[in-house]
């Protein structure tokens, strides 16, 4: 796979994972507390797919390197027992592994003097 | 003797001019039919700038809105601040992140200008000075370039200074045509490098007007979900759009599509230039005088470009 195709993969996965955030942080049967870090996370998201977006693939890794690391610490808080947040952490599960599969063929690619 | 002298002198001059022309004649190194082509091809890029700029514009702005239509429907004020400031830094990046295009946009539109004076039937001195500005102008654009983004482009405006006046209107064509031909050959790595950044960068409009309209349309629906409890919801001071903010959230997406079309056709219209300008490379170096597929292709690439500019007018409409 390419690295172009795997960012936009990449891009992809934050997609999914950003509006189901969305959803989530309207609906009232959260606590506060709760819809107050869904928008957290939803500003988060929407951030990192704007810097995929306009970064160059072998520039900012560092930066996306660190929104995975966010990423991957919110989804460990995340209530598993609630039905709702359990699908939230799996498809912020699913975008983190794109962005660590991004991250490594962009390295890879950028060490071998590709790009 | 004096005489003798006189018409000795006179023959010189007669078989130096006739040597002259016999030259530069055939120095002529492109026919009629190849000067016309590339005119051709400077006349269809000629406005091709300003088009792509627009969809980039567009997108910023698009942001910017669907920011505020995101922020609209948050419900905790350091959420919505940090949304609002991520949205104003993501609006500089993508004026960043564009930079490069729009200056090579430039570099193009002193290249298509200077094809055209170069290509034109009434060589004179007013031309000859212009296209020696316009020399130097897209040297100094590519210098800027290079320095700005770090790479090493060659300059190739100053070929067109090389064009030196003469009272032999043959000879002034002849160099003319040979500049021409330095310069289109000079141009052709630069030309890779250029369109190369402007493709990039418009696929990265593409796929953030997308993320925009995908943003306004999941707010749309959103708002529209909870329009009913719009009394009750104000005394618990969540902000649901009115009626006039559903109508502009409309506008924003029409605006969003076309824009995204823009961006699309731009992005063709890079590619087919590049593609074209190779084939005028390849055209001005053959010596045979077939023109035929250079000019369908500089049409097909015209009529991109034309799309293009069209669509943009709808977008100001």
């Amino acid at each position: 796979m390419s690295i172009d195709e795997t960012k936009i993969l990449a891009i992809k996965a934050v997609r999914t994972a950003r509006n189901e955030v969305r959803d989530a942080r309207l609906n009232e049967a959260f606590s506060n507390l709760t819809r107050q870090q869904l928008e957290e996370l939803y500003t988060t998201l929407d951030k990192l797919e704007d810097d995929l977006i306009l970064s160059e693939v072998d520039e900012g890794l560092d930066e996306i390197e660190r929104s995975v690391s966010k990423i991957e610490d919110i989804n460990k808080e995340i209530d598993k027992e609630n039905k709702q947040l359990e699908y939230i952490a799996k498809v912020l599960d699913v975008a983190a592994k794109s962005l660590r599969l991004l991250i490594k063929v962009a390295s890879t690619a950028s060490s071998s003097g590709v790009i | 003797m004096f005489k003798k002298s006189r018409i000795w002198n006179n023959l010189a001059l007669i078989f130096f001019l006739l040597v002259t022309v016999t030259i530069s004649s055939s120095c002529a190194v492109l026919t009629e039919n190849q000067i016309k082509a590339v005119n051709q091809f400077a006349k269809a890029t000629e406005n091709f700038g300003p088009v792509p700029s627009n969809a980039i514009k567009a997108w910023a702005e698009l942001q910017i809105e669907a920011s505020a239509a995101e922020v609209a429907s948050m419900q905790d004020e350091q959420a919505m601040w940090n949304h609002i400031e991520t949205s104003f830094n993501t609006y500089q990046k993508i004026l960043d992140r564009s930079e490069r295009a729009i200056k090579s946009f430039e570099v193009l539109d002193l290249y298509s200008r200077l094809l055209l004076q170069l290509t034109s039937d009434h060589y004179t001195d007013g031309l000859n000075a212009k296209s020696k500005d316009l020399g130097e102008s897209l040297d100094s654009a590519i210098e800027y370039y290079n320095s700005r983004f770090g790479t090493s482009l060659s300059g190739f405006g100053g070929y067109a200074a090389g064009i030196l006046r003469s009272s032999f209107g043959l000879y002034i064509r002849a160099k003319q045509t040979e500049v021409l031909r330095r310069v289109v050959e000079e141009a052709d790595p630069a030309i890779d490098e250029l369109t190369q950044a402007i493709i990039k960068t418009l696929t990265a409009v593409e796929l953030g007007i997308d993320k925009e309209v995908d943003t306004l349309q999941k707010e749309i629906k959103a708002a529209l979900k909870y329009a009913p409890t719009i009394k009750t919801e104000l005394s618990t001071r969540k902000i649901i759009p009115d009626f006039a903010s559903y109508m502009r959230y409309f506008e924003l997406l029409q605006r969003g599509r076309r824009a995204d079309q823009i961006a699309s056709s731009a992005k063709t219209a890079a590619q087919q230039y590049r593609e074209t300008h190779h084939l005028l490379l390849e055209n001005t170096r053959s010596k045979t005088d077939n023109v035929e597929d250079l000019l369908s292709m500089v049409m097909r690439l015209k009529q991109e470009v034309d799309a293009g500019i069209k669509l943009k007018k709808s977008i100001n409409d």
